[in-house]
């Protein structure tokens, strides 16, 4: 077989040279022609399209980069924050990174163990944890207004005295210095008990600070209370430290209030006259504001994929055999989509999705032509010695069986709003999404060729066959979604939707159709 | 022989490798069209289009891959088909045929068949049986390609390559398998 075909191969390809015209001279032009036509030169309309192209790709990318960026940045702002003041500048506002204000209200006189009010968001309350447990470990003495709190000092076992004096300094902004006591000059600090880390008992009350943990356990830092000086108020409503404003809510300015304690990590204000009140204020130094851990519940995801349509109709006639099948053929799929959060793992979903469908419809016809020919050569007798021969002719039948098929590609386009429930399962780095809801689809446009009763017709927006202008799909969708961060991430879904009206119009037709669709695209939140 | 100065001349424009290398395989090049393409007077046009793609892809030459002589029947051979799908758009519609019963046959016999009585055979030959059966028979694709290639099925190929077969039989071999076939 190989052989034959080679055989056959050699003879077909043969060459004999070149027919007379194609000489390299004859020929140049024309190839030359046509190589200007595969490489045609840019014409204006072609270099602006090819520069908005590029534009709007550069613009996707820059926007892109410019949101992972931000969120980046955010994040390396509060970490980095955080490390500055935990590391180097030790202020006695630590821990306390978030906008929260808690009074808390201490009986010098019935001490309790009162803890810190809850903070607004979870994650407030996460970094408030230690601060409950150290508030928990607060105890007052009743009589002479020592005020123990234990545990406190863990972040920084190496508390210096100009870290003191820079903790006073920022102080000393917030405060007249008129209506500084004496109590809490540097002088004070340094040459009192905080220096030589005794107790200041004899300075009357005294509100005491001691560490049990690390190396500084056993440690104690004193401040000296100032409840008796009546000189100590807050006058200026706006409670400032290190140029940015705290809560007024923080101070009790209804009562005779004293700074109370400056010291380690988390450090608070305590202020307090027959009560204590405890002021958590936030870690903003460095930053224009105070920063903050709002979440909107927001989130925008864009995206694309492919979308395939089922297949309209199924028909077999009898009269002319006409068979008619409509086959899946992928179309795309673009959406923006916006979330809003309503519970944990819960959150809403709407956008508008535009999607480019098509099918594929073949038709087959078949046709038996049978006709009789008349006078038809149907035998030819030759005698072998003379060489006549005897021509005979007859009436026959003859069958002749047609068949074509023809292919046509339809075309339907909506744009399409879903209003969708998702719930969330946050696995590491990776969530599983799942959502269902409903999808309302207004056609765009309808073109293409199908079955109607025996007759294959084509059709476009104006005739029946889509005439419905809105269709109605449920759906269901399964997604993954990789979480580069905790704003911008990336998923890929697959839904699958069924409609459940009639998107037709026409007499005899039901085109109820599915649609399936895979996905991928990117989620920021806000 | 080509060498790779020779590939840099071309993708350098020179008019003189551009002839030389038109000289040198336009015997071969025109073996292949002149049986895609039957109708002579399209024949000049489809040897320009052939030698543009050559001259114009032979950056995509991979020496390694391919010896030269073949990656241009290749290039060959694609740009004919693309030709005729210009060309005969209307004519090569391989769904739009008569139906015919279909066996099995081999070529096992076509090399009693001269080269003249070959062509004259091929000419005669539906266009779209002839060009599945040189595709398959002849340069050897097989029938995913053929399908891509005529933006068609592998089933429409495979089912037209048995028709071609079938139609070179009936028109070359008798019942008791004579060849019986006159090219007159």
């Amino acid at each position: 077989m190989n052989s034959d075909n080679n055989n056959l191969k050699n003879k077909i390809r043969e060459e004999q040279g070149l027919p007379a015209g194609f000489e390299w001279e004859n020929m140049q032009a024309g190839i030359y022609s046509q190589m200007g036509k595969m490489n045609p030169k840019p014409t204006a309309i072609s270099k602006w399209t090819s520069a908005i192209k590029w534009t709007g790709f550069a613009i996707v990318i820059a926007t892109t980069a410019i949101v992972a960026f931000l969120a980046g940045s955010i994040s390396s702002h509060k970490k980095m924050a955080s490390q500055k003041l935990s590391t180097s500048q030790p202020t006695g506002i630590v821990e306390n990174k978030y906008q929260t204000k808690t009074t808390n209200h201490i009986d010098p006189v019935h001490p309790t163990n009162e803890t810190l009010k809850a903070p607004k968001s979870n994650q407030t309350s996460q970094s408030l944890n230690s601060n409950n447990q150290n508030s928990n470990e607060t105890s007052s003495t009743s009589q002479n207004q020592v005020v123990k709190k234990e545990g406190i000092n863990k972040a920084n076992p190496t508390l210096q005295k100009q870290d003191i004096q820079n903790i006073f300094n920022s102080t000393t902004q917030t405060y007249n210095p008129s209506d500084h006591p004496a109590h809490l000059s540097n002088d004070a600090i340094k040459s009192g008990s905080m220096e030589n880390n005794k107790p200041a008992t004899e300075t009357g009350n005294v509100l005491s600070q001691t560490s049990n943990k690390g190396e500084d356990e056993g440690k104690q830092l004193i401040v000296s209370d100032l409840s008796a000086n009546p000189e100590v108020s807050h006058q200026n409503p706006s409670f400032n430290i290190s140029g940015h404003t705290a809560n007024e809510e923080a101070i009790d300015r209804k009562q005779h209030t004293v700074l109370a304690s400056l010291l380690t990590r988390p450090a608070h204000f305590l202020a307090f006259n027959s009560k204590i009140n405890c002021s958590l204020v936030p870690e903003s130094r460095g930053l224009n504001k105070p920063l903050t851990n709002k979440d909107h519940g927001l989130d925008l995801l864009a995206g694309g994929g492919v979308s395939l349509l089922s297949a309209h109709f199924t028909t077999t006639t009898a009269q002319e055999t006409v068979l008619s099948s409509e086959s899946v053929v992928p179309g795309n799929l673009y959406y923006l989509i916006l979330g809003k959060k309503i519970g944990k793992n819960l959150r809403l979903q709407t956008g508008l999705e535009y999607q480019n469908l098509w099918t594929r419809f073949d038709y087959r016809l078949e046709k038996t032509f049978n006709g009789p020919i008349s006078n038809q050569l149907v035998e030819i007798h030759i005698n072998a010695l003379t060489g006549d021969s005897t021509f005979i002719y007859a009436d026959t039948m003859i069958s002749i069986k047609e068949t074509r098929t023809i292919r046509h590609y339809n075309q339907l386009q909506v744009i399409s709003i879903p209003f969708m429930a998702e719930y969330e399962k946050r696995v590491g780095q990776w969530s599983v999404l799942l959502a269902g809801g409903i999808a309302a689809h207004f056609r765009q446009s309808a073109s293409g060729r199908t079955l109607l009763g025996n007759e294959i017709i084509g059709y476009n927006n104006d005739q029946p066959i889509h005439s419905s202008f809105l269709g109605i799909s449920i759906r269901s969708q399964l997604g993954m979604m990789w979480h580069f961060n905790e704003r911008v991430g990336i998923q890929t879904s697959v839904s699958g939707a069924k409609s459940i009206n009639n998107w037709s119009s026409a007499n005899g037709t039901n085109y109820q159709p599915w649609l399936l669709s895979f996905s991928a695209g990117m989620r920021y939140k806000f | 022989m080509i060498d790779q100065t020779f590939i840099l001349k071309i993708k350098e424009k020179d008019p003189r490798a551009f002839q030389l290398l038109y000289e040198s395989y336009a015997p071969y090049v025109y073996a292949i069209v002149k049986n895609y393409v039957f109708d002579e007077s399209y024949r000049k046009d489809a040897m320009q289009e052939v030698f543009a793609a050559i001259f114009t892809s032979i950056k995509n030459y991979d020496a390694g891959k391919a010896e030269f002589k073949t990656w241009v029947g290749r290039v060959t051979v694609n740009q004919s088909i693309s030709f005729l799908r210009k060309t005969y758009k209307h004519k090569l519609n391989f769904n739009l045929e008569l139906y015919s019963e279909v066996s099995e046959t081999e070529t096992s016999r076509f090399h009693e068949l001269s080269r003249e009585e070959l062509e004259k055979l091929l000419h005669k030959m539906p266009l779209g049986y002839r060009t599945v059966f040189l595709l398959y028979v002849i340069d050897e694709y097989d029938h995913k390609e053929i399908a891509a290639m005529l933006d068609i099925t592998q089933e429409t190929s495979r089912s037209q390559l048995m028709r071609a077969l079938s139609w070179i039989r009936s028109h070359i071999f008798s019942q008791d398998n004579v060849l019986r076939y006159e090219f007159r």
